[in-house]
């Protein structure tokens, strides 16, 4: 599978049409992308929608976030393989809702490490690779750019913070040397 | 930085060292491509024993009832480990606890490691699933030792002993165009010798080397996955191991008899996922859960649980793994749970939900079918793939004879539709998963069910 370039997708992102930051009706937006990617049973009406209970400004963040991950998702990088449901559930469900609880949707536009950060969390969600990285480099990168984990530090988590990352560092370090035996196929 | 032997091997004596320079430089044996040790310490050894202990006393309790260390369990999992501490809402009914999804695993599966770990014992190891994505997996030394007294309480129901010391004792055999091999010995059989072969004649100096190196390490037990067994099987062994355990993917009837035939020992199956453990084995009558800190229950696609004999998602709640704590995963694998023996048994196990075909005269049926049409069929892997067209393509391993029996069996369930047979030579690496469903027919949501 030829795997995309990281700076066509930011590129890509950063080119981003004005209409996609004007809060669109979402539903819309994301039925027309999931038909496209091969879902169109997919709940895209519920996705839009969320979890209940946000305060409406935080919520038009949640789907400014969102928006931009559609934007990303019509780039031809992922038209190449069929993309799995459940990974696309967790992104609109789980991950980006996550990211826009702390992060201001506009820092998309003036940040590039949060376009990175969506990028990354994207390919992650899908199971995909970038071009010319290993697995333990993107994990690697990824560290660098997570805004949640990041957040956790400015909000006196450090010590869940310094224990997450030495845990990522450990296991980063296992996988490489592979030296521990098994014992039958998996 | 690569680890010394004194890293891999903590408890390595003077007679295991031995035996590990002997695999390592037998003038037969394989280009090794990798180094493994099992990593023990004395303290996780004596822990591992004393979990083969409980496998002696304890029957799995699956599902009668939530076994008693799940309460203590949910504590741990709430007060030490990330991503449960604030999920896991309070009280001991694991019922009332939410599912946890490969999806959370994937993308934080260091959160799952407890803040207890010593991360000094952390391991990692990937797996892809059924799905194909790659997820990192945290682990401890004791984790993977702890397959072999799940293995031994498997084979001790069969009459069958491990004797381990100064010998080879498991045997990983593989057939793939590349793959990780390496001898290795193992503290919790006094030092006895493992060695992961794969079994392609090009990773050898030699093809004749495969049966001598056996001939020379004769091992008691071999695992594998069934392209690695059937290759085996056509090795002249100076001696059959005392039984062959297959996993990674679904053992056919036929292919099970075939080796049975072969080797003259009895031929497990085992079920079991890196993140998760060994879950069951089977001999030909469902697999039986054997690991007391693994409890199984049956999920309706609604989370509410299945009675017993009524198919649903395998879902896990696992201690088997001190550093990947599991409530209530869920396998994307299928099953029925049969009480009817004492140890509680999966029955109509399916990877995955069942791919859905349509025969010419629209009849609705799913993978499951297949697999029992093809059940006496010796097909150590294949891939199906019904088309929107309706036509069938089969392909698989086997001879020309076998082929069209395949054909007729196919033909005779689709009904008529198109069937093409592709066979797979030896010499060609097998793509993908070993046993592969796919349907692109359109189907009904109501004609989706089990």
């Amino acid at each position: 599978m030829t795997m995309p370039v990281l700076a066509d997708l930011l590129r890509w992102l950063a080119e981003t049409p004005p209409e996609f930051r004007e809060d669109p009706p979402l539903a819309a937006v994301l039925g027309d992308l999931l038909e496209s990617l091969g879902h169109p049973d997919m709940d895209a009406a519920a996705l839009a929608r969320g979890e209940a209970g946000l305060k409406p400004r935080a919520e038009r963040n949640r789907r400014l976030w969102i928006l931009a991950a559609c934007r990303l998702l019509w780039h031809p990088s992922f038209r190449l393989s069929v993309l799995p449901a459940d990974g696309l559930r967790h992104l609109f469900a789980k991950e980006l809702p996550g990211v826009a609880a702390i992060t201001a949707a506009d820092a998309l536009i003036t940040e590039e490490d949060r376009r990175e950060e969506l990028v990354r969390r994207t390919l992650r969600a899908v199971g995909m690779g970038l071009a010319g990285e290993t697995l333990l480099e993107s994990e690697d990168r990824f560290c660098q750019v997570d805004s949640v984990e990041g957040r956790l530090v400015a909000r006196g988590a450090a010590e869940r913070e310094r224990r997450a990352r030495e845990v990522r560092e450990a296991m980063a370090r296992e996988a490489a040397r592979m030296a521990a035996a098994r014992y039958s196929s998996e | 930085m690569p680890l010394d032997d004194a890293a891999m091997f903590p408890l390595l004596t003077e007679a295991s060292r031995g035996l590990l320079t002997r695999l390592r430089e037998h003038t037969s044996a394989p280009r090794w491509t990798h180094r493994c040790g099992d990593r023990l310490t004395a303290e996780a050894l004596a822990r591992v024993r004393g979990y083969a202990d409980s496998l002696k006393a304890k029957r799995n309790s699956s599902p009668r009832g939530q076994p008693s260390w799940v309460g203590e369990f949910l504590d741990h999992c709430r007060r030490d480990v990330p991503f449960y501490r604030e999920r896991l809402p309070s009280g001991e009914s694991l019922e009332a606890m939410p599912a946890t999804l490969r999806e959370d695993l994937r993308t934080g599966y260091w959160r799952f490691v407890p803040d207890t770990a010593d991360l000094r014992d952390i391991l990692t190891y990937w797996t892809s699933g059924t799905s194909g994505t790659m997820v990192m997996v945290p682990s401890c030394p004791e984790a993977p030792v702890k397959y072999l007294p799940v293995f031994e309480a498997a084979l001790r129901a069969l009459g069958i002993g491990m004797k381990g010391g100064n010998r080879m004792s498991i045997v990983q055999a593989m057939c793939q165009r590349s793959a990780y091999t390496y001898p290795s010995v193992m503290s919790y059989f006094d030092g006895a010798g493992l060695a992961r072969l794969n079994l392609n004649p090009s990773e050898w100096r030699s093809p004749a080397d495969r049966a001598a190196f056996l001939a020379e390490f004769t091992p008691e037990l071999v695992t594998g996955d069934p392209v690695g067994l059937v290759e085996l099987a056509s090795l002249p062994l100076r001696e059959p191991p005392k039984a062959l355990i297959s996993s990674a993917t679904a053992l056919l009837p036929g292919t099970r008899s075939k080796l049975e035939a072969a080797f003259g020992c009895p031929v497990l199956n085992l079920y079991a996922m890196h993140e998760v453990g060994p879950i069951g084995i089977d001999h030909g009558n469902g697999l039986e859960i054997l690991a007391p800190d693994i409890h199984v229950e049956i999920l309706a696609a609604d989370g509410s649980p299945c009675p017993p004999g009524v198919r649903g998602e395998i879902t896990i709640t696992s201690a088997f793994n001190p550093f990947l704590p599991l409530v209530r995963y869920r396998t994307g694998d299928h099953a029925a749970l049969d009480l009817s023996a004492p140890a509680p048994r999966l029955v109509e196990f399916e990877g995955r939900a069942p791919a859905v075909f349509r025969s010419a005269s629209g009849r609705i049926f799913n993978s499951i079918d297949v697999s029992r049409v093809l059940s006496d069929c010796p097909l150590p892997a294949l891939s199906l793939i019904q088309r929107a067209d309706g036509s069938v393509t089969m392909r698989t391993r086997c001879d020309e004879a076998m082929a069209s029996l395949v054909r007729e069996q196919l033909v005779d369930l689709f009904e008529g539709v198109g069937v093409e047979v592709e066979r797979i030579p030896k010499e060609s690496p097998w793509e993908g998963k070993l046993i592969q469903y796919r349907s692109d027919m359109p189907v009904t949501e109501h004609q989706k069910g089990d």
